[in-house]
């Protein structure tokens, strides 16, 4: 079995090396990218399984490389998790709706940072505590959750978003 | 029939909104990623400027229904401190001007999503660092400038953040 492969795209190098120190102990590999295209490029590269996105960067920003991931055939199906201190409600809401797995908010926790793949079902640990987990549900929904994220909400009723141990828990109108 | 218009955001933001939500956020950024906590900040709602930053100085601008600019000043002492803590390892000048910047990044997105949760929306720069001892920060248009101070507990070095913005 391949060794489980997720691609950061971030501009900061100070998040690179969090990542990178976070996931050392377990069995995946680990690819960067310090912008929006940078990271198209690479995902169509390695085809990684995860991808962790950042919002404000330079050249194209979180937005425009979540758009192109899901306009393309090969990538949209790659997992996205948000990396973000950007929680306002619309925001949120906005991003939620274009077919984010998960949303991670800066400041994050270790932990935080590495149970969010580990909930999708992409990782395997040494010491065992989650081991390959198989595809999971993410715990995103209050309700029986799509394959795709937010992206396949219906718009009649209210959404719970909720992010597990990660701050957010709003009741939205959508 | 009386139409009754939709209700605004509110009149004003005011200062001490601001300096409320930094009162939040930087213990909590500066807690979670770096692992000090610094004590309750002492804030100014009316802050004077021109203002001189010695040190490290992330800076981020707003734009929007809030425009503005926000600085998170860390002496170079205390910036290195906070590199080093944040990395685990001793930081090059490179590693101090990322760290800083996203410090920077999250203050500046925590307060940005607070007051777009309040109908300011705006949108956030990419951050820029700036290092040197004497350099003056002024906004000559600002109708809030709020500064913060956060002391730590054995350390003489405050982190200082500034908030200039127009409504």
């Amino acid at each position: 079995m391949s060794v489980p492969k997720i691609l950061s795209i971030d501009d900061s190098r100070m998040i690179h090396t969090l990542i990178k120190r976070a996931f050392s102990s377990y069995n995946v590999e680990m690819v960067f990218a310090s912008n929006g295209q940078e990271g198209l490029t690479i995902a169509a590269r390695e085809m990684p399984d995860v991808i962790l996105l950042d919002v404000t960067m330079p050249v194209m920003d979180g937005i425009e490389c979540l758009t192109k991931l899901k306009a393309d055939a090969q990538l949209r199906a790659v997992p996205v998790i948000m990396l973000t201190a950007e929680t306002g409600k619309e925001n949120v809401l906005k991003i939620a709706r274009m077919g984010v797995r998960d949303y991670i908010v800066k400041p994050f926790t270790e932990i935080g940072l590495i149970d969010c793949p580990f909930e999708i079902g992409l990782c395997s640990g040494k010491e065992g505590r989650h081991g390959r987990l198989g595809r999971v549900e993410t715990g995103l929904f209050s309700r029986p959750s799509p394959s795709e994220g937010f992206g396949e909400l219906d718009k009649s009723g209210i959404a719970e978003l909720t992010f597990p141990n990660r701050g957010i828990k709003n009741p939205l109108p959508l | 029939m009386n139409i009754v218009p939709p209700s605004p955001p509110e009149a004003k933001c005011p200062s001490s909104h601001i300096l409320d939500i930094l009162n939040h956020c930087v213990p909590d950024v500066m807690k979670t990623m770096v692992g000090m906590s610094p004590l309750p900040g002492v804030g100014n709602e009316a802050a004077p400027h021109p203002c001189r930053l010695q040190g490290v100085t992330g800076s981020i601008g707003l734009s929007g229904n809030v425009a503005g600019i926000v600085y998170a000043n860390f002496p170079e002492p205390l910036a290195k401190v906070v590199a080093e803590k944040t990395l685990g390892a001793v930081p090059s000048d490179q590693d101090i001007v990322d760290v800083v910047a996203e410090l920077t990044n999250m203050i500046t997105g925590n307060l940005k999503s607070r007051l777009c949760d309040m109908g300011y929306n705006c949108t956030l720069s990419i951050p820029t660092v700036v290092r040197g001892d004497q350099i003056a920060v002024s906004a000559k248009s600002a109708t809030i400038s709020v500064a913060d101070e956060f002391p730590f507990d054995g350390m003489s070095d405050l982190l200082s953040v500034k908030v200039f913005a127009t409504l």
